[in-house]
C-alpha cells in the first residue's frame, strides 16, 4: 500500500466512521423510540427472544414504531432478562425480571398511553425522578468498566455502533507504531494475561517479535471452559470487535499476517458474530490498512475438551490433532502453531488492549495494584445474591466484591464459607482472606490462582470435601491422559475423597492427599495437571478440621454427605403431603395436616422433600 | 531417524559445558539430557521414552532437578541450549528420587501389579524355561510372562517390594481382551499409556494408532473403535515391538519361552531384512527385525509358520488309487526320472516344468540333463503372468540396500498403487525418513489408502486407471506440457497438474506397483516408467518372491528367443490348451485343481490344495530352514531336489539319445496376452462394476502365506473386496457369497468390506486356490480391469471364520 492508497483510506475510514456516529447519535436521540434487549446466549436463556417477540407483536398492535435491539449482557444476571426502553425526551430506563407479558405491558404503557411503570434504573446522567442510575445500583457502582464498556450498550452486529464509540481508533495509532515502540507502550501499562497466568503481556510479545521467520500466528484464546465462568462469551456475543481489534494491534506488534480465533463450538452465537464483525472488518479494508500490515483471521471451532484452553495443547488441536499437550519449553512464541512462532493472548486481554492504546499506557496502569495492573473481569456466581459479570480494578478485595457487589450470601441465615477463585484448578479460600486485595501474588500466596475469572461463592451449606471432590472429578475427567501425575492423580485423589465422603477414610489418607497434591503440583506436564489438585490443597489447608471431622466423628457439618446425615420433619410440619407425594423411596409418612415421619430405612437421602417443603420443616442432621 | 535427531546432528558443532551431580561433562547444543546423561554414563530411568521416535514427555519417570530452577523437569524432552552453560542437572537427589517413586507407584496402581511384587517372583522367573513359560503353568496370566517387562526392571530399581507395596487405590479397568488382531492380543489392562505404539506407528508404520478418550478412560486404538485391521494396519508388528509392557503381544508363540535365537536374511522380497528367529526345542515360534521397521508382516508374523509351521511337508508322497503314502527320496527320486524321461522323448506325450523364478537355474540344469539325453522339455514360469511388460525394465529396478538409498536420496518420493502394506514395508521407513528432511511424496493410486492421507499430494484414479494417470503426468515432465487432461484416467486435472509440479521439483524416487503391470494397458504404464526412469530411480515393488534378478531371468536368462520352436505357453496349460505327458510344477502352482496332465509332480515346501491331485510331492525347504532342524525330518533344499532328480535322470534314460528342443519363452513380453486382452474388450458382457485383479502380496513359492499360515486368513484378501456404502447399495455385507459374472462365466468368492476400494469396483487378489483367474489367460476374464455383474449368491454364514475388514 503505497502513501496515496493510505490517504484513501484513512479518507474513507473517517467518512465511514461519521457516518457511524451520526446513525448512533440518532439511535440515542433521534424520534424513534429505541428498546434494548440483552440477547446474549444468558439472557436468551432467561426469555429475551419471548420479550422480543412480546415487543414486537405489542408495538404492532398499539401501532407505535420503535427499534428493537438485541445488545450484549451488562452484567447482572440476577435481572435478567433485562430490558431497556429510550423514549425521546426520556432517558433510557431499564427493567428487570421481564418476562413476556411484562414486557407488553410495560411496552403498552410507556409507548401507547405514555405511562412509566417503576424501571430499576436508567441511563441518564442526571438523577430522574427519584429513579437510581442504573450505574449507581449496587452492583454497578464499585466496578470500573474497561473491557466492557460496550457490552449491553451496542448492537454487537452492528459495526457502525462500535465504531461510532472511537472503535479501531486504538488500531490505526497502534499500527501507525513501529511494532517495538507499540510492545513499550503495552509494557509501560503493565497489563498481564487475563487467561490466568498473568504472564506479562509485553514480554510475551516482545519474544515472539524478536523471532526470525517468514511466517507468525496471532491465536486468541477462546476455549473458556471453567464450570462457572461466562466472562469470555460475554465479551465475545456483547463486544466482538473489541476482541478483533485487539488481535489486529498484537498481530502488528509481532508480525504475523496470519490470526485464530479458537472458539469453543458451545458459544454458537459468539462464533456468529464473530465471523460477522470479522466480515465487517474485511470489507471495511482493516485488514490491509497500511504498509506493511495485512491480517487474514480464521475461526477454529473446539470440540469441548477443557485441556484445549492449555495453549500447546490449543495449537495442537488447530493443527488437527490430538488436543495434547506437548512440555515447554519451546513456548509457543519461539515453536508455536505449524512450528512458527505463535502468540497465543485470551479475549480479555485483547479486548482490553484497543482502551490501552486509546487511551494511553499511563492511564491503564494508574488502575490496579502494584503488579497487576488494571480492570479484571470476574464471573460472580454462587451463593450470593446478585450474581453476574463484573469488571472491578484489579486489587479490590474479595469483600468488596462478594458483599458490596454480589450484595453478600444468598440466606442471611447461611453465612458466607469460602469462595473457590480461578475455577475448577483454583482454589478455595476462607473468610479470613476476604480482605486481601485481589491480585496475581495474593491469590497464588493463598494457594489459589487468578484464573480466568470466576469467583464461586459458597455458604455454610456447602461441604469443603464435597467441593474439592466436585472439582476433581471434573478435572480427572477432562485430564487428557498423557501424563502419569494428571491422568492417574486425578484419579486417586477423586476415589480417596469419595472415601472420605463415605467414611472410609482414616487419618493416613490426608497425608497422601496432600503428599499426591505435591506430586502433580510438582510432576505433572502442564498447567492442568499442576492446578489440579488446589481445590484439594486449599480446603486441607483452610478447612482441615471438617476433613478430620468426616474422617473421626463421620460427621458433616454442611449436610452434605450422605452417609452422615439424617433427614427428618420438624414441628413446622402442616401436613401438606407435597414431601409424601414427591418422595421417590415412600419413606415419609403421616395422616392429612399432620407432622409427617421419615423412615431412615427406606430413605435414600435425595433431598426431594427439602427441596418441595413449603415450611422449611424438613431438616438435615449430621451427628 | 526423527526430526529430533536430524537437529542433534545438525547442532554438533556446538559443545555445552553441563554438569552432572556436579561433576562436569561437555554435551552437544541440542542433545536432552537424558541422551546427554546417557551418553555420559549417568544412569536416569525412563519408561515413555522410545530411542529414535519423537520425545513424548509424559511417563515423568524420568524427571531430575536443576540446580538453580525450580519444581522438576523430564530430562526426555529437555534440550541443552547455549544458554545452559554450567548447568548442574540433579539425577540422584531424594526429592527426584520420591517423585519417581510416586510416578511409578501411580503407574502400578492401574497396572495389575501382582506378578511385580509377588513373593514368588524368583522361582517364577527360574521356571521360565519349563514347557511353557511358568505364568502359563500357574495360572497367572496377566500378561504374556516374556520377562521383557520394563515396568519390572523399574520396580526392582526403585525397591518398590521393600517398601511396602503401592500405597494407592488399585483400578483395573476390566476390559475385554482385544483378539480381532490377525496377528496379536492388545490387552489395555495392563496399558500404561506410554504412546510407545502411537508414535512408532505415526513415524514408521501405517499411522493408525492414536490415543482416544480421555480422562481416566484414555486408551489407545484405531479410533472410531475399529480394529487395526479395519482401521488400514500394515501388520510390521513394530507397535508390539515398542511396547514395554504386555499389552501387546504376538499370538502365536506368547506362551512359548524361546531357548535361542539366530540371524537369517527373510526372502521373501527382495529387501533382504535381517531377521532375528527365536527358538524353543529347534522350532521358530518368533521373528523379529534385526532393525527396528525393517519388516514387514510376512516376514514378522509368517517365518514361524513358514520354517515351523504344522503345514509343512517333510517327506516325499506319492499317490497310490487316492492315497498318500510316505516313500523314501530314493524311490521318489526314482518315479520322477522315469517318469520325466518317457513322456520327454519323441511319441511321450510331452514334458513341461513350470518354476519359480528363483528357481530358474536349477530348472535349467535339469533340462540341460534331459538335453543330454535326447529328451524334450518346455519350461516356463508363472510369474510371467505377474510381471507383464516389466521385464523389459529390469535392471532398471533399484533393490535391496539400493532402493533404500535411492528413496534416502530423492527429494521427491512417487508411490504408484504401491501400499506397502503386508510386504515391502520397510520402503515406508525410507520414505518418512526422506519426507520429515522435507522431501515431497505424491501417491498415485485408485484405492484410498492410508498412503492418501499422509501423501503430499494424492492423485485419485478411477479403478484401474493408475497407469494413464501417470502416462499424463510422466508426458508432461517429459516436454514441459499441461496434463490437467488425465485422459482415461479418472484423476482430477488439478491433482495431476499439482503431482506434475512436484515431480519436477526435485531429484526422485518412483516406488512402482504391480497391480498396473496386470492391467490391460500395462504398456503405457512400462513406457511412462521408462520415460520416469530417465529421471530419477525405479524402486520395485512388484510382488513378493520375486526379485529383479528373477526378472531379468525373463529377458535375457532363458536363450532362446520367443519365435523359436514350439511353445508351450503358461496360458496354454492354465486354460487347458496343453495337456503335457508329465508336468513339474517347481514351487509354482498357478492352479486350484488339478490340471490337464498324465502324471504331476509338485516340489514345494508347504502342503498343497487337495484339489490339485499331485501324484508325487517333493518336500522343499523354504528359506532360513537351515537355521533350524526341519531339515533333518526329510525336506531337501531345491537345489538338492534338482541334483536328486537329475542324477537319477542320467540312471534311467541312457538309451535315448533323440534331441532336445529348448522351447522356453522367457524372453517374451506379455505383448500376446495383452493382445489376447484388449480383443476381449474391457466392458462387453459386464456388468456396472469393475472388476479389479490385483497380485497377491502374500504369495511365496507357488503358495498363498493366507492359505497356509495362522492369522493370514484374516487378512480378508481371498475375498471379493467391495467399499462398504457400495455393498450396502447392493444388499451386500460381509461373508455373502456373491458371484461375478461376464460372458456367460462367473467367479464367486465372498464379500469382504473395504474402505480403501474405489465405489464403483471389485477387488480380488489372483489367487488359484480360491479360483482367482490370472488376466491375459484367454477367456472372458482376460481383461483388466473388466466390467462385470455382482449378483448374490447366498447369504453369509455367520461361522465366526469371516474375515472382519
Amino acid at each position: 500500500m503505497n502513501s496515496a492508497e493510505l490517504a484513501e483510506f484513512r479518507q474513507s475510514f473517517s467518512g465511514k466512521k461519521a457516518q457511524a456516529s451520526k446513525r448512533w447519535d440518532d439511535l440515542n436521540t433521534g424520534s424513534t423510540p429505541v428498546v434494548y434487549v440483552g440477547a446474549g446466549s444468558c439472557g436468551r436463556a432467561a426469555g429475551a427472544m419471548d420479550v422480543i417477540a412480546s415487543v414486537e407483536k405489542t408495538t404492532e398492535r398499539i401501532k407505535v414504531k420503535a427499534r428493537v435491539l438485541q445488545v450484549g449482557c451488562i452484567g447482572p444476571c440476577y435481572l435478567e432478562p433485562l430490558m431497556d426502553i429510550r423514549k425521546p425526551g426520556l432517558p433510557r430506563l431499564s427493567y428487570a425480571n421481564v418476562t413476556a407479558k411484562k414486557a407488553a405491558e410495560i411496552v403498552e404503557a410507556l409507548l401507547g398511553r405514555g405511562e412509566m411503570l417503576k424501571p430499576v434504573g436508567h441511563f441518564g446522567e442526571q438523577a430522574f425522578d427519584g429513579i437510581e442510575r442504573f450505574f449507581d445500583l449496587p452492583m454497578m457502582k464499585p466496578q470500573v468498566r474497561v473491557v466492557l464498556r460496550n457490552c449491553g450498550i451496542i448492537d454487537p452486529e452492528d459495526m457502525d455502533h462500535y465504531l461510532a464509540r472511537d472503535g479501531y481508533e486504538g488500531f490505526l495509532k497502534a499500527v501507525a507504531m513501529q511494532p517495538d515502540q507499540l510492545i513499550q507502550e503495552v509494557e509501560a501499562s503493565g497489563i498481564r494475561g487475563r487467561g490466568g497466568a498473568g504472564f506479562p503481556t509485553g514480554r510475551k510479545w516482545r519474544t515472539c517479535y524478536e523471532q526470525k521467520a517468514e511466517q507468525k500466528y496471532m491465536i486468541c484464546n477462546a476455549d473458556e471452559g471453567d464450570p462457572g465462568a461466562f466472562m469470555n462469551r460475554s465479551l465475545l456475543e456483547g463486544d466482538p470487535h473489541a476482541v478483533l481489534e485487539g488481535m489486529m494491534i498484537a498481530a502488528h506488534a509481532i508480525g504475523a499476517s496470519r490470526g485464530y480465533i479458537y472458539c469453543r463450538s458451545e458459544y454458537p452465537l459468539a462464533i456468529k458474530r464473530l465471523n460477522q464483525a470479522i466480515a465487517d472488518a474485511r470489507s471495511l479494508g482493516l485488514f490491509r490498512c497500511f504498509p506493511n500490515f495485512e491480517f487474514e483471521v480464521k475461526i477454529k471451532e473446539g470440540a469441548g475438551a477443557f485441556v484445549c484452553g492449555e495453549e500447546t495443547a490449543l495449537i495442537a488441536s488447530i493443527e488437527g490433532k490430538r488436543g495434547s499437550p506437548r512440555p515447554r519449553p519451546p513456548y509457543p512464541a519461539v515453536e508455536g502453531l505449524y512450528g512458527k512462532p505463535t502468540v497465543i493472548n485470551n479475549v480479555e486481554t485483547l479486548g482490553t488492549l484497543p482502551n490501552i492504546l486509546r487511551n494511553g499506557a499511563s492511564w491503564y496502569a494508574g488502575h490496579g495494584a502494584e503488579k497487576s495492573k488494571g480492570t479484571k473481569t470476574f464471573s460472580l456466581v454462587g451463593k450470593v445474591k446478585r450474581t453476574g459479570l463484573i469488571e472491578v480494578p484489579l486489587g479490590t478485595t474479595l469483600r468488596k466484591v462478594i458483599f458490596d457487589i454480589g450484595g453478600g450470601p444468598i440466606n442471611d441465615a447461611k453465612p458466607f464459607k469460602a469462595v473457590q477463585t480461578g475455577g475448577p484448578s483454583g482454589g478455595c479460600l476462607p473468610e479470613a482472606y476476604l480482605d486481601k486485595p485481589i491480585d496475581y501474588e495474593n491469590l497464588a500466596a493463598a494457594g489459589s490462582i487468578m484464573g480466568s475469572g470466576g469467583l464461586i461463592v459458597m455458604d455454610q451449606e456447602t461441604c469443603v470435601v464435597d467441593i474439592a471432590a466436585y472439582f476433581l472429578d471434573f478435572t480427572q475427567k477432562e485430564s487428557c491422559g498423557k501424563c502419569t501425575p494428571c491422568r492417574v492423580g486425578t484419579r486417586v485423589m477423586v476415589d480417596i475423597l469419595e472415601r472420605i465422603k463415605k467414611g472410609d477414610a482414616d487419618e493416613d489418607d490426608l497425608d497422601k492427599l496432600e503428599r499426591l497434591g505435591e506430586t502433580m503440583s510438582k510432576g505433572s506436564l502442564c498447567a492442568l495437571g499442576k492446578s489440579a489438585p488446589n481445590p484439594v490443597k486449599t480446603t486441607i489447608r483452610y478447612f482441615r478440621d471438617e476433613y478430620l471431622e468426616h474422617i473421626r466423628d463421620r460427621r458433616c457439618r454442611s449436610g452434605v454427605c450422605k452417609e452422615f446425615i439424617t433427614f427428618t420433619i420438624n414441628a413446622q410440619c402442616t401436613g401438606c403431603a407435597v414431601c409424601l407425594r414427591a418422595c421417590p423411596s415412600n419413606a415419609i409418612t403421616g395422616l392429612k395436616k399432620e407432622q409427617h415421619v421419615i423412615d431412615t430405612a427406606k430413605c435414600i437421602k435425595c433431598g426431594v422433600c427439602r427441596s418441595v417443603c413449603q415450611f422449611d420443616a424438613v431438616e438435615v442432621k449430621s451427628p | 531417524m526423527t526430526l529430533s535427531a536430524q537437529s542433534v546432528s545438525e547442532s554438533a558443532a556446538v559443545m555445552v559445558g553441563i554438569r552432572f551431580n556436579g561433576n562436569p561433562v561437555k554435551v552437544r547444543q541440542g542433545v536432552t539430557i537424558l541422551e546427554a546423561a546417557r551418553q555420559n554414563g549417568v544412569r536416569i530411568p525412563a519408561l515413555c521414552f522410545l530411542q529414535g521416535t519423537e520425545a513424548f514427555g509424559g511417563c515423568r519417570i524420568c524427571l531430575v532437578e536443576i540446580e538453580g530452577r525450580p519444581g522438576f523437569h523430564a530430562s526426555c524432552v529437555l534440550r541443552v541450549e547455549a544458554r545452559d552453560e554450567g548447568m548442574n542437572v540433579l539425577t540422584d537427589t531424594d526429592a527426584v528420587k520420591a517423585i519417581r517413586k510416586e510416578m511409578l507407584k501411580l503407574l502400578l496402581s492401574e497396572h495389575p501389579s501382582g506378578c511385580l511384587l509377588c513373593n514368588e517372583g524368583p522361582q517364577c522367573r527360574e521356571s521360565m524355561l519349563t514347557i511353557s513359560k511358568s505364568g502359563h503353568t500357574t495360572g497367572c496370566r496377566f500378561c504374556s510372562n516374556d520377562g521383557d517387562c520394563e515396568l519390572q526392571r523399574l520396580v526392582e530399581e526403585f525397591n518398590i517390594k521393600q517398601e511396602g507395596g503401592i500405597g494407592f487405590s488399585v483400578r483395573y479397568r476390566g476390559i475385554a481382551v482385544e483378539r480381532e488382531e490377525p496377528f496379536y492380543d492388545r490387552d489395555y489392562n495392563l496399558c500404561v499409556l506410554c504412546g510407545r505404539c502411537v508414535r512408532v506407528c505415526r513415524e514408521i508404520g501405517a499411522d493408525v494408532l492414536s490415543f482416544v478418550k480421555r480422562g481416566p478412560n484414555t486408551l489407545i486404538g484405531a479410533g472410531m473403535e475399529s480394529t487395526h485391521l479395519e482401521a488400514g494396519c500394515w501388520f510390521c508388528g513394530t507397535c508390539v515391538l515398542a511396547c514395554p509392557t504386555g499389552a501387546l503381544a504376538d499370538r502365536q508363540g506368547k506362551w512359548d519361552r524361546a531357548t535361542e535365537s539366530r540371524l537369517t536374511t527373510c526372502q521373501l522380497c527382495d529387501l533382504g531384512c535381517e531377521m532375528q528367529l527365536d527358538l524353543r526345542d529347534g522350532e521358530v515360534v518368533r521373528a523379529t527385525p534385526k532393525v527396528t521397521g525393517r519388516v514387514c508382516a510376512k516376514g514378522r508374523f509368517g517365518l514361524p509358520g513358514l520354517i515351523s509351521g504344522p503345514s509343512r511337508l517333510y517327506s516325499p508322497l506319492a499317490r497310490r488309487k487316492g492315497v498318500y503314502a510316505v516313500i523314501s527320496w530314493e524311490e521318489a527320486f526314482k518315479i520322477a526320472a522315469e517318469r520325466i524321461s518317457a513322456a520327454a522323448s519323441p511319441g511321450g506325450g510331452g514334458f513341461s516344468l513350470l518354476a519359480a523364478p528363483e528357481l530358474m537355474a536349477e530348472a535349467k540344469r535339469l533340462l540341460s540333463a534331459l538335453n543330454a539325453t535326447g529328451g524334450q522339455a518346455t519350461l516356463d514360469t508363472s510369474a510371467r503372468l505377474a510381471v507383464g511388460g516389466a521385464a523389459a525394465l529390469a535392471s532398471e529396478f533399484k533393490r535391496g540396500a539400493e532402493a533404500v538409498s535411492a528413496i534416502d536420496r530423492a527429494q521427491v518420493v512417487l508411490m504408484v498403487a504401491a501400499e506397502p502394506r503386508y510386504s515391502h514395508t520397510p520402503l515406508w521407513v525410507g520414505v518418512r525418513r526422506a519426507q520429515r528432511r522435507g522431501a515431497k511424496l505424491v501417491v498415485i493410486d485408485a484405492k484410498r489408502t492410508r498412503l492418501a492421507r499422509l501423501a503430499d499430494e494424492y492423485v485419485e484414479t478411477r479403478a484401474g486407471g493408475e497407469a494413464e494417470a501417470l502416462y499424463a503426468i510422466a508426458s508432461a515432465l517429459d516436454n514441459q506440457g499441461d496434463c490437467s487432461d488425465g485422459g482415461q484416467s479418472g484423476a482430477v486435472g488439478d491433482a495431476l497438474q499439482r503431482a506434475a509440479a512436484l515431480l519436477s521439483s526435485g531429484r526422485l524416487a518412483a516406488i512402482v506397483g504391480a497391480t498396473p503391470l496386470q492391467y490391460s494397458n500395462t504398456a503405457i504404464y512400462v513406457e511412462a516408467l521408462r520415460n520416469l526412469g530417465k529421471k530419477g530411480d525405479l524402486v520395485g515393488y512388484l510382488f513378493p518372491a520375486t526379485d529383479t534378478a528373477a526378472l531379468k531371468a525373463y529377458s535375457t536368462g532363458a536363450g532362446a528367443p520367443a519365435e523359436s520352436g514350439p511353445a508351450l505357453k503358461i496360458t496354454d496349460l492354465i486354460c487347458g490348451r496343453a495337456k503335457p505327458a508329465v508336468l513339474y510344477l517347481a514351487a509354482d502352482v498357478p492352479f486350484a485343481k488339478r490340471p490337464e496332465c498324465g502324471f504331476l509332480i509338485a516340489q514345494d515346501s508347504m502342503q498343497l490344495p487337495e484339489q490339485l491331485e499331485a501324484d508325487l510331492v517333493l518336500p522343499a525347504t523354504p528359506f532360513g530352514d537351515q537355521a533350524t532342524n526341519g531339515s533333518e525330518q526329510g525336506a531337501k533344499s531345491d537345489r538338492a531336489v534338482f541334483a536328486g532328480v537329475i542324477e537319477a535322470l542320467g540312471k534311467a534314460s541312457q538309451a535315448d539319445k533323440s534331441e532336445l528342443i529348448e522351447s522356453s519363452e522367457l524372453a517374451e513380453t506379455s505383448e500376446q496376452a495383452r493382445a489376447i486382452a484388449r480383443a476381449a474388450g474391457q466392458t462387453e458382457g459386464g456388468g456396472a462394476m469393475m472388476l479389479v485383479r490385483e497380485i497377491s502380496p502374500l504369495s511365496f513359492r507357488g503358495f498363498s502365506l493366507d492359505r497356509v499360515l495362522v492369522g493370514f486368513g484374516n487378512l480378508g484378501l481371498s475375498g471379493l473386496r467391495i467399499h462398504p456404502e457400495q455393498a450396502a447399495r447392493l444388499g451386500l455385507q460381509t461373508g455373502d457369497e456373491i458371484s461375478l459374472l461376464r460372458d456367460g462365466a462367473e467367479i464367486r468368492g465372498r464379500v469382504v468390506l473395504d474402505r480403501t476400494i474405489p465405489r464403483d469396483a471389485v477387488y480380488a487378489v489372483v489367487d488359484p486356490a480360491s479360483a482367482i483367474p490370472f488376466p491375459f489367460v484367454p477367456g472372458p476374464f482376460a481383461a483388466n480391469p473388466c466390467a462385470v455383474e455382482i449378483k448374490r449368491v447366498r447369504p453369509s454364514v455367520n461361522d465366526g471364520q469371516d474375515a472382519r475388514r
